[in-house]
């Protein structure tokens, strides 16, 4: 039973894994993107004379995926800035406690900022939209709640891998 | 319960979060999202997805992911290798020569990073080899390199001035400048102080080496010029104005690329390895930024911060008096605490505090990242310590925070100077183009 357990985890986190992976490549692109619009533009105004009109609203909206898709990854990749003093004062027992329930209030927090996301998104009806191009919103908000989704799923695997049986080796890999 | 008291609450459940572990954005989102449930419980939800979407999409924030990108790049194409060889030819051959080159090559390279740890971690690999080979004693050679990294916070580009600018809506561009001469009187500090270590113990460090012939230093320095160009380019493309610091951070990223590809160091792997790098850095600035804003908006709901800035008022406390008391708090808070962590907790609170008694908030901007560096080597949670411990492995931790006593004070030695001398870090901001 402990086997099948371990073996539908580790399935759920190769998923988890190959997800991250393609935000990663999403959030990569998008690093590149901004890199070209910054310097077509700079390029546009100093050599053209001609500054080119909605840049700013491309900009950011390429930013939003890349800042999605960061934090997805970063979880997966334990890149998160935690404060580690309690494992210098504490026995391994009890840092063993106080992480299911540090992990279980991450699960909480991430889960409900996806819900959030998700619920909040908004487009031109509640005008928002950016300011030069009216690039709707919602589809930010969206991709924003997939990425937070995938940091909850990643959150739910470090907290089962606590759970998971000491020498079970089919533990989810990589996650903060 | 009331706002005041919702507020104490809050920041108690907030450092119980973070004692145990808990991922600073995350514990400063709950935080702040409970709190503002607590006391407008129909604002919590839209306030948490709005906040997310508008750090995600915050304009000024494009600067982190591209001067990361730039960082990276500089490490893969060898560039910051060069940087370190230039500074090796000119100072190599002086008595603790090597440790001052490590210092100066940390100081170019923190000029294309915004990240201590990458220039720890970047210049730790290339300058720990060489000053082990050369006999240098261990203390003096890990120090020079967590202090060195550290640099990387104060000299433009900085991840911390940044995060300090969007919190406190200051310019991003005028913190960028108010970072250089601190940063490079820093760097002249931590030289002095390598100079006063090795003579007072001498064999800390190997005799003087023959001093490298005149041209061989400046093949080195011609070797060095794409860095030092791509440095020139964006640092005095902001003072000058041809750039905003956003812009800087686009062209400075570009023409790392360029120079990577001419190089021929964009393979497969290292394509991989600096995207990766790039992302997992963003994503840590990210996630803070996210938690950080949730929390100001409920800092804000409480009112605490106006019941604060009465109380300092009662006291009858100077601003630069009360400034000390902070960075004194700041230090102490260093020991046990993440920098970033530090910042984003504490300037939302200190910023409505500090600013009706007329405190300069470039200044303080500059004193508390120079507080917050002496947090990165401080025992026992000082990370460049850990970053360097991490490549130098046959080196034990007592060694390393011993050798970084002399790069403290140094430390503490320039936020005196710029206390008392705020136009150390005015001048440029004041002068630049704007």
């Amino acid at each position: 039973m402990a086997r099948q357990t371990s073996g539908v985890i580790a399935g759920i986190d190769r998923l988890a894994g190959r997800s991250s992976t393609l935000l990663a490549i999403v959030g990569s692109i998008g690093v590149v993107v901004l890199v070209g619009i910054i310097v077509v533009s700079v390029f546009w105004r100093y050599a053209l004379n001609d500054p080119i009109f909605g840049t700013a609203d491309l900009s950011v909206m390429t930013l939003t995926l890349v800042a999605g898709s960061a934090v997805a990854f970063g979880a997966r990749n334990g890149a998160h800035v935690s404060v580690d003093i309690i494992s210098k004062f504490a026995g391994p027992g009890f840092v063993r406690v106080t992480d299911v329930i540090m992990r279980l209030a991450a699960v909480f927090i991430s889960g409900l900022a996806t819900y959030a996301l998700f619920s909040s998104a908004c487009g031109i009806e509640k005008a928002c939209i950016t300011n030069d191009l009216s690039i709707e919103h919602w589809p930010f908000y969206y991709y924003l709640g997939v990425c937070l989704g995938l940091f909850t799923l990643n959150m739910v695997l470090e907290l089962l891998k606590l759970f998971q049986a000491p020498g079970d080796d089919q533990t989810p890999e990589g996650a903060a | 319960m009331d706002p005041t008291t919702i507020a104490a609450v809050g920041f108690a459940s907030l450092f119980l979060l973070l004692l145990i572990r808990m991922p600073v954005g995350l514990a400063m989102m709950l935080v702040g999202t409970v709190g503002i449930w607590a006391i407008r419980p129909q604002a919590a939800l839209p306030k948490l997805a709005g906040e997310i979407f508008a750090e995600a999409s915050n304009y000024p924030l494009m600067i982190i992911p591209l001067f990361v990108l730039m960082g990276n790049l500089a490490g893969v194409s060898g560039m910051s290798r060069d940087l370190y060889d230039a500074a090796n030819a000119w100072l190599g051959h002086f008595k603790g020569g090597l440790a001052s080159a490590t210092i100066v090559g940390c100081a170019g390279f923190s000029a294309l990073s915004g990240s201590s740890l990458a220039a720890a971690l970047t210049m730790g690999r290339v300058a720990l080899p060489q000053m082990q080979r050369y006999g240098y004693e261990n203390g003096l050679a890990t120090g020079s390199i967590a202090a060195g990294g550290t640099l990387g916070i104060l000299i433009p580009p900085s991840a911390g001035f940044v995060i300090y600018g969007i919190l406190t809506e200051e310019s991003i561009g005028q913190l960028f400048m108010a970072g250089v001469i601190p940063g490079l009187v820093l760097t002249a500090l931590f030289i002095l102080s390598i100079w006063i270590v090795v003579a007072r113990k001498p064999d800390m460090a190997p005799a003087q080496a023959e001093a490298v012939p005149m041209g061989e230093r400046l093949r080195s320095m011609a070797r060095a010029g794409w860095i030092i160009g791509i440095i020139g380019l964006t640092i005095g493309g902001i003072y000058s104005g041809v750039f905003s610091a956003i812009e800087a951070a686009g062209v400075g990223a570009f023409l790392a690329l360029l120079v990577t590809i001419f190089r021929r160091q964009l393979s497969r792997q290292n394509t991989i390895d600096v995207f990766k790098s790039t992302l997992n850095s963003s994503g840590t600035v990210f996630l803070i930024l996210f938690g950080a804003f949730v929390f100001k908006s409920f800092v804000g709901f409480t009112g605490i911060t106006y019941s604060l800035s009465l109380w300092v008022e009662g006291l009858g406390l100077t601003g630069p008096q009360v400034v000390l008391c902070f960075l004194l708090l700041f230090i102490v808070l260093g020991m046990f605490m993440d920098g970033f962590a530090i910042l984003v907790l504490t300037v939302p609170l200190v910023q409505p505090i500090i600013e009706p008694l007329g405190v300069d908030m470039i200044w303080f901007g500059v004193l508390m990242v120079i507080a917050l560096e002496m947090g990165l080597i401080s025992p026992p949670v000082g990370v460049n310590v850990f970053v360097v411990k991490g490549i130098a492995k046959d080196v034990p931790l007592n060694t390393i925070f011993r050798g970084i006593w002399p790069f403290w004070f140094a430390m503490f030695a320039a936020l005196v100077l710029i206390f008392l001398i705020p136009q150390i870090a005015l001048f440029m901001p004041q002068t630049m183009f704007r």
